[in-house]
Order: C-alpha cells, then sequence, then structure tokens
C-alpha cells in the first residue's frame, strides 16, 4: 500500500530524513517511533504530498507521490501534530467543511461529520465553537477531520499530544476499530507505549535512519532477545568512561552519566563490570536490569533514551 | 475556492469586533471627512467670501459689469487696486489672490474671442487658490457666457457661411438671442447652448459644463475613506493566510486534493466579496444619510466598485505573500497603506496636490479608484474616461496577484 524508497530531505545543513527505505502493507497499523527531531514528521509531510523529498520515490497505492499527487491525497487521511481547526467554526462546521474540501455533498458531509462526532463522543457538543472545547476534545475532532473523506490510509503525527489517559485510552480503542475495518495506518510517536500497545508492525527512527524495523517480537529479537544492563554514574567522566569501554567491551553503549550494555548472560557480565567500574573510580549511582521492551531497545541500538 | 471564501464569510460573520470595523468605522469615518471638506469648501466660499483683489485694466462696460456680478456673489468679495501694487501684495503674502481683467476684454466679448483674465495668486497657499479658481470660473463662465457664447457663435457662423445675406444673419442672432434670454433658468441655457453647440461643430461650450456643481466633498469623503478602509481590510484577509500557516489549518488544506493557488484565490474572492459589499453599503450610506447625488452612470460606478474591490484583494495576498509572518505583514501593510493613502489621495484631496506628487500616485490604487469615483460619481462621465482607471484598477491587481501566486507556491514548502 504504501512503498518508501531510500527517501532524503534535508532543510539546509540539517539532514532530516537521511534515506528511509519502508513498505507498509494494507491493514497494517505501523508505528514510527522516534525522538524529537527523528524526522518523523518530514517522513508524514513527504508521505501526504506537502514535501518533495530530495531524493527517492514514495509511492501510496501504486500511484507516485509526487506525479499523482491528486490521487494519493483521496486515499490518505492526515492528522497533523498540529490542532489545524478552526476555533470560530463549531466541531460540525470544522468536519463538514473539511469534508467539502474533498467534493463531498454537503449533505453527505454533515451525516459523515455526525457520525464521526458520535464516534469520538462528541456530538452532544457539535454546536459548540471549537474554542470553547478542551485540548483533548480538540484533538479528537483532529483526528475526526482526517477521516471525514473515508481515506484507505490513515497517516497520525503524534496525535494523542496532551490528552488525558481516558480520552487517550477511546482514541486508541477507535484506531483499533479503524484497523480491524482494514484502515492502514501509519502512527508516529515519541511513547513507547503507545506503539506496544497498538502496532502491529514498528519502525524505529532516528536521526533521519530507520534503525529497526519489525513486530514488537521481532525487534527482540534483533536486539538480542537479551538483557540490558543500564548503570547510571553520579557524575559524568568521559575519559574514564571510554577507558571503561576499552578494557571491558566495545558493545557497551554510552551516553551522557549512563552506560548500557546488553547481554544473554546478566550473572556473568555485571559482577566483572561493577568491579572495572570501581577500580576506575567510577561512583555509581544506580543500577538496572531490563528486559528487552523498545525503550531498551532503543537504547541498546542508539545508547540514548527515546524520550530526552 | 468558493468554499473557502464561503467558511472565510461565516467565521467573519462570527466576528462582532470585525463587523464593525469593518462598516461602522468607514461610515463614522466618511460622515467626518465630509464634515471636514464640507466645512472647508464653505469656509472659503459661502460662509465667508474669498476676500481678492481685482484689477481692471479693460474699464469697459463688460469688465465693470462683470466685476459687479462676481462681487455680489456670496463666495467672492472683490476688492479694486491697481495690477503693480495688487502683484507686490500677493507676493508679500498679504492678499491670496488677484483677478486681472486685461485691456481688450469688453471687445474680445464683443468678437467673441477669448478673454484676457488673468487670476495671480500666492503659490504658498495652493491650496486655497485652487479652491477660489474653482469658484470663480465656474461663476465667471455662468456670467460671462451667454453674452461671449452668442458673439462666439455668431464669429463661426460668419465664418463658414461668408456669403450668408445679412437679414438671415440678423434673424439668427435674433434667434439666438431669444434662446438666451431668460437667464433666469440655468437648465434651460445649458440645453439651449448644447443643441446649438451640436449643430454648429465647431463651437466650444465646455466651461458651461462645470456649472452643475458638484459635491466633491462628500465624493472625496466616500471614494478616499472607502479605499483606504478597504485596504485595511483585505491586509487583515490577506495575513489570515499566514494565519492559517501558523495554525497549521493551511496545512490541512493543502492535505486536500486540489490546487495550492485555489486556497490563494479563495481568499481573494473572499476579500472581493467582502470589499464590494463595503463599497457598496458605504456608497449607499454616503447616498442615503449624507445626501450625495450620483451624477453619472450606475452601472459605470458599480463597474469602478468590482475592480476596485479587485486590486483591493489582490493587495492583500500580495502583502501577505511578500511576509514572513503574520506580524510582519500586518505592520508592512499598515505602512504601506499609510503611505498609498497618503499620496493617493485619501487622506488630502488630489487637487489640492502639487503636480510631482499627482505624478507619483498614479502608482497607488487610492489614486485610480478615486479618480474613477471623481468621473462616476460626480460627472456624467462616458466610459471612455472611466476606461483609464478600470485599466489601471485591473492591471495593478493583476501584476500583484501574480506575484503572489509565484511567491505563494514558493511559501508552500515552508508549510511543512
Ligand atoms: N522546515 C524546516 N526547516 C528547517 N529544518 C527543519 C524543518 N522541518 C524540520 N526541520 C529539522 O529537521 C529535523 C527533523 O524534524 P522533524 O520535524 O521531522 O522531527 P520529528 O521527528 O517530527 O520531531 P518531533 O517529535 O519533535 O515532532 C529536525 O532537526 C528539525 O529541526
Ligand atoms: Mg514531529
Amino acid at each position: 500500500m504504501i512503498e518508501i524508497r531510500r527517501i532524503k530531505k534535508a532543510f539546509g545543513k540539517t539532514e532530516a530524513v537521511r534515506g528511509v527505505t519502508l513498505t507498509v502493507s494494507k491493514g497494517e497499523f505501523f508505528g514510527l517511533l522516534g525522538p524529537n527531531g527523528a524526522g518523523k514528521t518530514t517522513t508524514i509531510n513527504i508521505l501526504s504530498t506537502l514535501l518533495k523529498p530530495d531524493a527517492g520515490t514514495v509511492r501510496i497505492g501504486g500511484y507516485d507521490v509526487q506525479r499523482e499527487a491528486a490521487q494519493c491525497k483521496q486515499l490518505i487521511g492526515v492528522v497533523p501534530q498540529e490542532l489545524a481547526l478552526y476555533d470560530d467554526l463549531s466541531a460540525m462546521e470544522n468536519l463538514i467543511f473539511w469534508g467539502r474540501l474533498y467534493n463531498i455533498k454537503r449533505a453527505d458531509a454533515a451525516e459523515r461529520s455526525l457520525e464521526m462526532l458520535r464516534l469520538f463522543e462528541l456530538d452532544h457538543r457539535r454546536n459548540s465553537l471549537l474554542k470553547t472545547f478542551s485540548g483533548g476534545m480538540k484533538r479528537r475532532v483532529n483526528i475526526a477531520a482526517a477521516m471525514i473523506h473515508r481515506p484507505e490510509i490513515l497517516l497520525m503525527d503524534e496525535p494523542t499530544v496532551g490528552v488525558d489517559p481516558q480520552s487517550r485510552h477511546q482514541i486508541y480503542q477507535i484506531l483499533a476499530q479503524f484497523s480491524a475495518q482494514g484502515i492502514t495506518i501509519i502512527y508516529t510517536t515519541h511513547q513507547m507505549d503507545e506503539v506496544e500497545k497498538l502496532c502491529s508492525r514498528i519502525g524505529i527512527i532516528d536521526h533521519g535512519k530507520l534503525i529497526a524495523c519489525g513486530t514488537l517480537d521481532e525487534l527482540r529479537a534483533f536486539s538480542g532477545d537479551s538483557q540490558l544492563i543500564v548503570v547510571t554514574f553520579e557524575n559524568i567522566q568521559p575519559d574514564k568512561l571510554e577507558m571503561l569501554k576499552k578494557k571491558f567491551s566495545q558493545s557497551v553503549k554510552i551516553a551522557d552519566d549512563r552506560l548500557s550494555f546488553k547481554t544473554e548472560n546478566v550473572a556473568a557480565d555485571l559482577p566483572p563490570l561493577i568491579s572495572l567500574c570501581t577500580e576506575l573510580g567510577l561512583i555509581i549511582r544506580h543500577v538496572a536490569i531490563e528486559r528487552a521492551n523498545l525503550e531498551t531497545i532503543f537504547l541498546s541500538l542508539t545508547g540514548r533514551k527515546l524520550r530526552e | 475556492m468558493i468554499k473557502i471564501a464561503l467558511k472565510d464569510i461565516r467565521i467573519f460573520l462570527r466576528d462582532i469586533k470585525g463587523l464593525l470595523l469593518t462598516f461602522l468605522l468607514p461610515i463614522v469615518l466618511i460622515t467626518l471627512f465630509g464634515l471636514a471638506f464640507g466645512g472647508l469648501a464653505r469656509n472659503s466660499a459661502k460662509d465667508r467670501p474669498a476676500n481678492i483683489y481685482v484689477a481692471d485694466l479693460d474699464s469697459s462696460a463688460a469688465s465693470i459689469q462683470t466685476i459687479q456680478k462676481l462681487d455680489s456673489l456670496d463666495e467672492i468679495a472683490l476688492t479694486p487696486i491697481s495690477l503693480a501694487v495688487g502683484k507686490e501684495n500677493v507676493m508679500n503674502g498679504n492678499k491670496l489672490a488677484m483677478l486681472v481683467f486685461y485691456q481688450g476684454f469688453g471687445d474680445s466679448i464683443e468678437s467673441g474671442g477669448t478673454e484676457p483674465v488673468e487670476l495671480f495668486y500666492d503659490d504658498a497657499r495652493e491650496l486655497e487658490a485652487n479652491l477660489i479658481q474653482y469658484a470663480l470660473i465656474s461663476n465667471l463662465m455662468e456670467i460671462m457666457g451667454s453674452q461671449s457664447i452668442r458673439k462666439k457663435i455668431m464669429k463661426s457662423v460668419n465664418q463658414r457661411f461668408p456669403d450668408i445675406d445679412s437679414s438671415i444673419m440678423a434673424n439668427i442672432e435674433d434667434e439666438i438671442a431669444l434662446q438666451f434670454t431668460p437667464v433666469s433658468n440655468k437648465e434651460d441655457t445649458l440645453s439651449a447652448t448644447t443643441t446649438i453647440g451640436s449643430q454648429i461643430g465647431s463651437l466650444k461650450v465646455s466651461p458651461l459644463a462645470r456649472k452643475k456643481s458638484i459635491d466633491w466633498a462628500l465624493i472625496q469623503s466616500f471614494a478616499g475613506t472607502a479605499v483606504m478602509m478597504l485596504l485595511f481590510g483585505v491586509a487583515a484577509i490577506g495575513s489570515s493566510l499566514l494565519g492559517e500557516r501558523d495554525e497549521g489549518t493551511l496545512k490541512r488544506l493543502l492535505y486536500a486534493p486540489m490546487n495550492p493557488l485555489q486556497i490563494l484565490f479563495g481568499k481573494m474572492l473572499y476579500s472581493m466579496l467582502l470589499a464590494t459589499i463595503q463599497l457598496i453599503v458605504m456608497l449607499a450610506f454616503t447616498v442615503w444619510v449624507l445626501g450625495l447625488e450620483i451624477n453619472g452612470n450606475l452601472f459605470y460606478v458599480f463597474l469602478l466598485i468590482i475592480t476596485t474591490a479587485y486590486a483591493c484583494a489582490s493587495f492583500g495576498v500580495f502583502i501577505a505573500s511578500i511576509s514572513g509572518s503574520r506580524k510582519q505583514a500586518e505592520s508592512l501593510a499598515t505602512i504601506v497603506i499609510l503611505i498609498m493613502s497618503a499620496i493617493g489621495g485619501s487622506m488630502i484631496p488630489l487637487f489640492f496636490m502639487p503636480a510631482f506628487m499627482r505624478k507619483m500616485a498614479v502608482v497607488t490604487i487610492n489614486y485610480w479608484s478615486i479618480q474613477g469615483f471623481f468621473d462616476t460619481l460626480g460627472r456624467n462621465a462616458g466610459f471612455m474616461d472611466i476606461a483609464l482607471s478600470i485599466a489601471m484598477l485591473l492591471l495593478i491587481g493583476t501584476a500583484m496577484t501574480v506575484v503572489s501566486a509565484f511567491l505563494f507556491r514558493k511559501h508552500i514548502y515552508k508549510v511543512a
């Protein structure tokens, strides 16, 4: 359904996307996970035909996003990162307007809007101006607006920012419903729990590169289905940490005041690591052993935490 | 395109403050300007008669009679003086102006030649002098008109048909005299001379056309204020395009399957609609409440309203497209509009301006629109008279639209 081939995009010196290749098939719920500035929004902008990639191609439903933008636009619904709605229109008026842009007849657009608002449990507020809505309510309308023209593909860019856990749960349920209806979804976020819960397949993006891609289980296997030893130090001493890396193992990842080491055998590796630290005069604040989840996978892949 | 415009209208109607600003403020301003200009005109014309010198070098019956008639008018008071002293005093700034009847004035009226009359004025007081000149010309033409034109017609007849029998000639003269005798009814005089004028062909009757005085104060107030207010309104709409960019709705508009330029044209269409309605409301107010009489063709007035709205609408998107942010667009718009209004005749009437200012004014929307409104509202101008104004408005509008369209395409990439 979506074929991304080696796309690149730079803004001046900032290389936002550096050669991403990815295929998402019909009906898949794909999670694109990455920290701030990883290139998620840039990728979504390219998929939604707004940005022209410097290199590479994207095909959506067989259509080239550059040359056949109009056909692609009919196929996709986009939930932008910002709340792209008119504050001075009511929820209904907003949805009808956005629907009308896809040449849906007024009556149909009204019917669909009401349907959407019911789905998102906002129909009791349908005639209130959007500016009277709470942040979470606006987020829901923001998603509904992308679905009015019944797209086959839904591109979502961090759609649940600032939503309380309860509404968030409701949104997840609706998205699961969409997915069950066969709608292909690409969902970007920097919240790994969302992706773990929702997505059938996950891609991890960092510094404009897709560094891993697969189901949660595949990712676990990819990172060795191992455990992760994370040691946090009291103070940052880069030279000593470098020394430790040299003496212990090159696969130790170091970021700031923290080192992480992926291992299949914690019992064998932990004692020598600790004694080496003491030997070097590094003061340990905290030691943790984690089972691979997306957070640790990301950590083991990049040496950095996801949310920083 | 239409959908985007409709959406904006819906939003606009919700905004009470905006509505007041759009319709009430211009009406208030027109009234204020109208009072100010009206007062100005009356001050120097009716309330206080303008006191100027008169130097009669001719001292013929005709010149004495003309001076008497002029002096008896409410607007003008004449003080006799010698040419040299009068000139000196005007140059020293003691008197606004001096009217001189040169020798041969009486003869030229008799013979149908051009009358040697001259107005000297203090160039530092050009503004007032313009008003005096206006009052003098119209009255002078009225006073001398019938005599002088009668002679001119006879002269012209004589030249064309030199062999004509003298008794027939006398007959014609009687006939013409008959037409002119009841000078009391001005309308009759005008129509009479025009008919004869068209019969004889070569006769120039243009000065008489001015006889029906135009209410320039009201037209100026309406046209000047209207264009300026329109520009402020459309600039706000233009900047809302940048607002939509900042708020992300522009991005969502771009997701939809349509040409991005439709977004731009949608905004323009909305601006045009609003500007047209604004102009019609303002004009209606000026006519019904302030009592402006429209002398010209209503269709031409409407044509001018539409083209003015178009030029203004393109100005709005133009400002937006050359600005980086909403704030920038708003401050740029304010500066540009104030300058255009100042040199284009919205604040100070164009005919008060020195010639070089008027030359500068041709780049402004205000200038062409105000000119056009003077032509269509003030005098019954034909299409060719307003064609230039309309063409220039279309030209300015289209030029700005094209630039906006080009720059808007570039801006799309900034959205993402
Ligand atoms: N229009 C732009 N001009 C210049 N640089 C840009 C532009 N858009 C994005 N960037 C840069 O490209 C990189 C990737 O940005 P992008 O918005 O794609 O990240 P993201 O993954 O969506 O981050 P976030 O989680 O903060 O939304 C960043 O370094 C950003 O500063
Ligand atoms: Mg982003």
